[in-house]
């Protein structure tokens, strides 16, 4: 004797976890850290041709305190990583990041002194994107990765 | 030291004729005119630079190191200078700066102003003073960057300072599972 029995016209149970999840995953708001080419591809994924507004992520905050997935688009020099760290920590929880192309992800052609060696070594990231710059399909999935991610994740291991 | 020359940078003729003893070394690469002069009387040949020969435009301001170069000095300070009320004459000047531990250099941001961020740029980057310079900041380095990257004994992978970052984490973690 449930609930759905009594009013199955009305009342739909579920698990708190698949709808939250559900909810997180389908209006991620992005905060584009696009320092370099990437960040041109970037753009090309949310404008109108390949249109990520059809998976729910077409509202770009520059404001990262609006923001729960950072897409870091190109290479960070040492300069920019105390910046990219504030920004990241200023993002509430819960919170993503792709890292996208070669520069971003390992620092690309330029292995000197003034470019970080991958963002990861410094901020947690989800997502990898291959590419140099990467097509805006591949940035579409690695986002779908991420929505994947986020259908999975149980509120009681947060926390 | 070459004699003076038949149709030569009237610019850097001027110098060498009323600095002889200054004059290091005078060359032509790739069809322009280079003169180096010894650093002590810097300022008197900017002075006539600016006053006697009209050259009111300084391009640029570089420097080489000359660690694996066969010279007698440790670095080239490198002047692009210009005079473009006669017809846009431009002339290389260098000065040759000696040791690698405090070099410097007379600043040239008194005669023209355009000197102030090509300065700053070779002080961070080959470590050579600028005495008397307005603003001796970093332009482009972080503030806390101790090195001098484009000094030939500087490793190109740097001496660690892109790995001298907080490793960051999420506030929360998803709990491990026990293998």
């Amino acid at each position: 004797m449930g609930i759905e029995a009594q009013l199955s016209q009305y009342v739909l149970t579920s698990k708190l976890d698949a709808v939250i999840n559900w909810g997180r995953k389908n209006s991620l708001w992005p905060m584009p850290f696009g320092t370099a080419c990437c960040a041109i591809e970037m753009m090309a994924m949310l404008a109108s041709r390949y249109d990520l507004a059809r998976f729910g992520a077409e509202v770009i905050r520059f404001s990262p305190r609006q923001a729960d997935l950072m897409i870091v688009a190109g290479r960070v020099p040492i300069k920019l990583m105390p910046v990219l760290q504030r920004i990241w920590t200023q993002m509430p929880e819960p919170k993503w990041c792709i890292s996208m192309g070669a520069c971003a992800s390992t620092g690309g052609v330029f292995d000197n002194y003034a470019v970080v060696q991958g963002v990861d070594r410094f901020v947690p990231v989800d997502a990898y994107v291959p590419g140099c710059p990467p097509r805006p399909e591949q940035v579409m999935n690695a986002v779908f990765e991420i929505q994947k991610k986020i259908q999975k994740e149980k509120l009681a291991e947060r926390n | 030291v070459d004699p003076v020359t038949e149709n030569a940078n009237p610019l850097l003729e001027s110098v060498a004729r009323a600095f002889p003893d200054e004059v290091l070394l005078r060359e032509t690469s790739c069809g322009m005119e280079i003169l180096t002069v010894q650093p002590r009387r810097l300022t008197e040949i900017f002075d006539l630079l600016r006053d006697k020969e009209q050259v009111d435009f300084l391009a640029d301001v570089t420097a080489v190191d000359c660690l694996k170069l066969d010279r007698p000095w440790d670095f080239e300070v490198v002047y692009q200078l210009c005079s473009t009320p006669r017809g846009f004459l431009r002339a290389r000047l260098k000065a040759a700066v000696h040791g690698r531990s405090k070099p410097s250099l007379p600043t040239a941001t008194g005669h023209w102003e355009s000197a102030g961020w090509p300065e700053r740029e070779v002080m961070e980057m080959f470590g050579i003073a600028f005495e008397g310079h307005p603003d001796p900041r970093k332009l482009l380095l972080p503030e806390n960057f101790e090195s001098f990257p484009l000094r030939k004994d500087y490793p190109v992978k740097g001496l660690g300072e892109r790995e001298a970052f907080p490793v960051l984490d999420r506030a929360f973690q998803p709990a491990r599972k026990e293998s």
